[in-house]
């Protein structure tokens, strides 16, 4: 029992990272109906940021606010550099864009800061809280915490601004969005600084646990993907379901099967979803009245 | 070229692609401040497209667009809204997972939010279902609740010229009748319309002027009376 509890705190902490991940590819799709394959890149610059700037004698939380701003900032940038001067290519040349993007920023990475694991300090000690005999890392309430926040913000913004709305309605309808006199430019620049942010905050919650590394997004990324894709693209309720259903299936198969095969999950979830059930959990079911 | 006084829209040589199609092939028409202005056609005779051209949703590939004296040809589609053209488009095109009232609002993206209440009562007044269901999700409204919804949401931009496609398309020979009686009354209201429609009968009946457009070309214009008197437009369009 104990074991088993064990195994289930430490899939919903992971799976919560996932969730974090996973509702920055939903937002950037929902806007554009692109995967944006440099999420897992915004999560690592995260982290390692946070990492360098704490190196440089900022103390957390100060580090952490600016590491944000600086990912949101690359975000935009990538926005604008890369993806809205080629807004009339097809949605597969966009995704390729994004592939690239990761690969150039990970090289970036390597080239300036180093190939060495970073551990960042856990934001409240090390020590963990014993319960029913499992160990709860002191970092897992921060990341459930920051998960638990980040969907209230998110369903307020999306329910309660206009702006929100914008963002709704240009995913739902782009061309009647514009007919309104939406600008569906600054509608990508918003989703995909929003992303940035996101991913930022999930690479540095991260980063005492599972350490942080110039390619540690290729993973982070991946699982987040996998985790939209259960959850059902484009849901954000999806790609938090979908998170912690995926953490804890894979810490179950970590634990009780071999570690051995934690990574393959995800893979063979990302497989039966797109083969069984293409619009995920709480996806957008094909149908629609018009 | 120079404007002439109380035109507000005016379309000179407009031509557009899809790929390598020529969907507009060299169109000149005006639509005159406070005027009705109907445009008829067949199916893909290019009428949907020459309105998307002018909200700027579909390249011009040559010739102008001038708006209340402005060459609006290359402007972002935004801006041409804030300048105050509105379209209804064909198909509603409203936003399905949005409440009504959302989608109103939406309406008024480009106004200040300041007017928005204001105005949304005043649509409200002209579409009272509209207020009913104003908490539902605009995907579940009727076809004629949505072609409501969808004006409605259009003239939430207090837009200076109304461009509608096809209100009429789908809807029941009653609400068709509405559509049209709300029409006439947004013109005596001051509003500047241009009306696309295949229902070339009920279109030139309430116009001030009309054109016809046939595979991306004007061939005829005349006022609404006289198109509805003619012998080629009888035979073509009103299967007459």
């Amino acid at each position: 029992m104990a074991e088993f509890l064990q195994f289930l705190l430490s899939g919903i902490t992971v799976g919560a990272i996932y969730a974090l991940v996973g509702l920055g590819f939903s937002i950037i799709y929902n806007a554009s109906h692109v995967i944006n394959f440099a999420q897992g890149e915004f999560v690592m610059l995260g982290g390692m940021g946070t990492v360098f700037l704490m190196a440089a004698g900022l103390p957390l939380i100060v580090a952490m606010p600016l590491a944000i701003c600086v990912v949101v900032a690359v975000g935009l940038i990538l926005e604008k550099l890369a993806v809205e001067p080629a807004r009339d290519a097809t949605v597969v040349t966009l995704i390729i864009i994004t592939i690239g993007a990761s690969i150039f920023i990970r090289g970036a990475v390597e080239v300036t800061l180093g190939k060495d694991f970073h551990r960042l300090p856990g934001f409240s000690g090390d020590e963990p809280i014993l319960i029913g005999g499992a160990a709860l890392q002191r970092q897992s309430l921060w990341i459930i915490g920051a998960l638990i926040v980040v969907v209230a913000g998110l369903k307020w913004f999306f329910d309660h601004t206009r702006l929100g709305k914008a963002v709704l309605a240009t995913s739902h309808n782009r061309i009647a969005a514009q007919l309104v006199g939406i600008e569906v430019r600054t509608i990508l620049l918003v989703s995909f600084g929003l992303s940035a942010g996101l991913g930022a905050l999930a690479g540095i919650l991260t980063a005492p646990i599972t350490l942080t590394k110039y390619d540690i997004g290729i993973m982070l990324g991946l699982k987040g993907f996998a985790a939209a894709i259960l959850g059902g693209l484009g849901s954000g309720f999806g790609a938090v379901a979908g998170g912690i259903v995926l953490g804890v299936i894979e810490a179950m198969a970590a634990g009780y099967v071999s570690s051995a095969y934690k990574d393959a999950v995800a893979f063979v979830i990302i497989l039966g979803v797109l083969f069984f059930m293409p619009s995920g959990l709480f996806g957008a079911k094909g149908a629609e009245r018009v | 070229m120079t404007t002439r006084p109380g035109t507000l829209l005016e379309v000179t040589g407009l031509t557009s692609h899809y790929g390598r199609i020529q969907a507009l092939k060299g169109l000149d028409l005006a639509v005159a401040e406070g005027e009705l202005l109907a445009l008829v056609g067949a199916n893909g005779a290019g009428k949907t497209t020459l309105l998307r051209t002018i909200s700027g949703v579909q390249p011009a590939s040559g010739g102008t667009i001038r708006f209340a004296g402005r060459d609006i040809t290359r402007m972002r589609a935004a801006e041409r809204v804030r300048l105050g053209i509105a379209q209804v488009p064909e198909g509603r095109q409203v936003f399905g997972p949005l409440s009504v009232e959302d989608n109103l609002m939406l309406g008024a993206y480009t106004r200040p939010r300041s007017d928005v209440a204001e105005d949304i009562e005043r649509i409200y007044a002209m579409f009272p279902i509209l207020k009913q269901k104003r908490r539902e999700p605009a995907g579940t409204l009727s076809g004629g609740q949505q072609q409501m919804l969808a004006m409605g949401r259009a003239l939430m931009a207090r837009p200076k010229l109304l461009l509608l496609d096809e209100p009429s398309m789908g809807l029941a020979p009653l609400l068709v009748a509405e559509i049209f009686a709300t029409i006439r009354k947004l013109k005596a209201a001051g509003t500047t319309i241009f009306l696309v429609e295949q229902n070339a009968q009920a279109a030139l009946s309430i116009a001030d002027r009309g054109y016809v457009l046939e595979t991306g070309r004007i061939v005829l214009q005349d006022s609404g009376p006289a198109l509805l008197a003619n012998e080629r437009v009888k035979e073509a369009y009103l299967g007459i």
